[in-house]
């Protein structure tokens, strides 16, 4: 009889999660100081929990003309802080897809090397503003993030308010449905920020709860002020 | 043995009770405090249950023909203790006894969550740089006392009659402490079946129970209930996560590949020299518990029992047994029955295995300018000849953030005293206790206010030229 080996050193597989968020200019004020009141929160929910920190792995990265991990890939229970984030300059798409294809990529392997098996990464997009890059430049950063042959592509969950455009969200998030979500119309920064950074623990959360299943399953939050970015329909 | 004692089912009525805060949320229905009961809560039903399924089940311990095993059921369990009605008297929920204080555990941050298991399935080195706690290291005679404890509440189900079977013994259900030695605590117990004789279960048909997954018996079919035999699968799997300290993820193995060999790598020490015979009784019953080809051949918690008395005798740990029992009440075991090994899917090799890989810390603020500068440090309480955690990256912590960290973890245990106080005093039947913390709170804020002036004079004074 064959048979299967298991050892101490085996651990659960880990599911991903890479925050991106645009700190362009245009999120100063109110949107930024929501982000940094909620970040806090994000690690206590999920690093204070062994159950939860045990299979969830977070990285966040900030873009604006340039992208920054100002948090590498990591365990959140052991992060003793968050980092506090500012805004500056412009809203470069391309900055953001190109640093999360290199970061993806290198922490995958540096996991691996460690032993850790990965679900497939997820990116949380967030951003107030439209594309600051030309678009045939942003839009190749994206095609090479979610190239079909590299095996590490991850699921966008995208999320836009303010001066966001829809069609750009829905394209960052491959046009496939119930990953591009829109504030409402009249929704303000103020109220739908908060409620976005809390969604997202609450989805965060529950996605690790799927990961015990075997079968890891990326579960969009429920955001009363926000709505889901129709599908195109092709002529 | 004794005769069963008449069954004995208290009922409430909800209207009639004061109910507090709600404490937890879930798919069944809601939890909440009961402010003149605070030993017990309410866990209200989304949907209206079997009234007499209930009442069997609140008067299961107090039919049973052992009085000394429903004892230990009181004592490591929260068994309902009474069925809670609406208007109409229907059963809309129960009263459980609420997990005592020190099935809980408090982070370094000060913050406090109850003690599952999934602290202690993990390298103990790992918890202690996470959140400051000092956990006994693999295979101790402490993890193997608390999967003794376990064993004993497991066998007082088993005994009945009729038996019980918990069928969700999963990481938030089993709590534990070491407090007063090793102990468990096993929580939502309405989950619970009663089974007749043939194995069949007593409750009403199309009852739904609770499996966690990751905790779950592979031998159940999806959609089906957990069996009698499930506890006993869930006591192997929790013995190979508790004494080794590590995750096993074996049942997606075991399902896909039916035949699994699972190295368990044990640091030394005497526990671990104990342990290293892999014909071992211990290693016996774990491949035969966690067997899914035959569940029937999973040996009885009684078998458990047995052994863990055998090894902890052997490695001279025998306090361990004595104090399990003076907490659940009872002796040690009577002589189980021989255990002859399962269907042979399950192998299990233990071995010495090398020092594990240090966690490390996380540093913030990595390119190409910090965004806040770290200053991360390691836990007060790594577990004892533990390595210190040489990896922790960033610079030398600067000084005023632990001194604001310890201002600030003072100042939470200035407001939980005071709640507590307060709390205390309005509770009927603590009010000693209330009593004897209003004295604590006076002398604390007696101190805090000389010691206040005393720094205001001294600011003060140069200003003024005394």
């Amino acid at each position: 009889m064959t048979s299967a080996n298991v050892s101490v050193e085996e651990r659960y597989a880990v599911f991903p999660f890479y925050l991106c968020l645009d700190v362009s200019a245009s999120m100063a004020g109110g949107p930024i100081e929501s982000v940094n009141q909620q970040l806090p929160l994000l690690r206590a929910s999920v690093g204070e929990d062994p159950a939860i920190a045990e299979v969830i792995r977070l990285g966040i990265i900030t873009f604006s003309d340039v992208a920054h991990s100002v948090l590498p890939l990591c365990d959140l229970s052991l992060v003793e802080a968050v980092p506090e984030l500012s805004v500056q300059g412009r809203t470069s798409y391309a900055a953001a897809f190109d640093h999360l294809r290199s970061v993806i990529e290198s922490d995958y392997q540096k996991s691996r090397a460690g032993g850790d098996r990965w679900y497939r990464p997820a990116v949380l997009f967030i951003s107030d503003g439209r594309p600051t890059d030309e678009t045939d430049r942003w839009k190749a950063a994206h095609q090479r993030l979610t190239d079909p042959s590299w095996k590490r592509r991850p699921n966008i969950l995208s999320f836009g308010f303010g001066d966001a455009d829809p069609s750009v969200l829905s394209a960052v998030s491959e046009s496939k449905p119930n990953r591009a979500f829109i504030a409402v119309e009249g929704a303000e920064p103020s109220k739908v920020v908060p409620e976005l950074m809390s969604g997202l623990i609450q989805s965060i959360v529950s996605s690790s709860a799927s990961v015990y299943t075997g079968e890891a399953q990326l579960i969009p939050p429920e955001l009363p002020s926000m709505a889901a970015i129709p599908v195109d329909r092709l002529d | 043995m004794t005769a069963p004692a008449p069954s004995v089912v208290r009922t409430v009525r909800i209207d009639e009770m004061r109910v507090g805060e709600l404490l937890a949320e879930g798919g069944e229905g809601k939890v909440f405090t009961l402010p003149l009961q605070p030993h017990l809560v309410l866990k209200s039903y989304r949907r209206p249950a079997s009234r007499s399924f209930l009442e069997d089940l609140v008067a299961w311990p107090s039919t049973t023909r052992r009085a000394d095993l429903a004892g230990r059921v009181g004592a490591a369990a929260a068994w309902p203790a009474a069925v809670a009605l609406d208007r109409d008297a229907n059963a809309a929920g129960l009263l459980m006894p609420r997990a005592p204080r020190r099935f809980a555990l408090r982070h370094r941050d000060g913050t406090t969550r109850l003690a599952s298991l999934s602290y202690l399935t993990a390298d103990p080195a790992h918890r202690a740089m996470a959140y400051g706690l000092s956990l006994p290291p693999d295979v101790s005679p402490e993890r193997l006392g608390l999967v003794y404890a376990l064993a004993r509440l497991l066998h007082a189900f088993e005994v009945g009659p009729p038996s019980v079977g918990h069928g969700d013994l999963s990481t938030k259900n089993v709590l534990w402490s070491l407090q007063r030695g090793p102990e468990i605590f096993v929580i939502d117990c309405d989950n619970c079946e009663r089974f007749g004789a043939g194995g069949l279960p007593l409750g009403g048909a199309g009852r739904r129970r609770a499996m966690t997954p990751n905790w779950d018996d592979p031998a159940v079919k999806g959609g089906a209930n957990p069996t009698l035999a499930s506890d006993r699968y869930s006591l192997a799997l929790i013995f190979l996560r508790v004494v080794g300290a590590a995750n096993f993820p074996i049942q997606a193995r075991q399902r896909q590949d039916g035949a699994i060999t699972v190295d368990f790598a044990m640091s030394p020490g005497p526990v671990a020299s104990a342990l290293l015979d892999p014909d071992a009784a211990i290693w016996r019953l774990c491949s035969a518990g966690l067997g899914v080809a035959r569940p029937e051949a999973r040996p009885p918690a009684s078998a458990w029992v047995a052994a863990l008395e055998g090894v902890l005798d052997a490695v001279g740990a025998s306090e361990v047994i004595r104090s399990v029992c003076a907490v659940q009440g009872g002796d040690r075991s009577e002589p189980a029955p021989p255990c002859h090994g399962g269907a042979g899917d399950v192998s299990i090799r233990p071995v010495l295995g090398p020092p594990r890989p240090r966690p490390r810390w996380t540093m913030v603020g990595a390119d190409p300018t910090p965004a806040m500068m770290p200053w991360h440090r390691p836990g007060p309480g790594l577990p004892p000849g533990s390595p210190p955690p040489a990896s922790v990256v960033g610079p030398a912590r600067p000084l005023l953030p632990e001194v604001l960290a310890y201002i600030r973890r003072g100042f939470q245990w200035w407001v939980e005293l005071h709640r507590h106080t307060a709390s205390a005093l309005m509770s009927t039947g603590r009010r000693a206790d209330g009593l004897r913390s209003l004295v604590l709170c006076a002398f604390v804020d007696l101190l805090a206010a000389i010691v206040g002036l005393f720094s205001v004079a001294m600011i003060v004074a140069p200003v003024m030229g005394i």
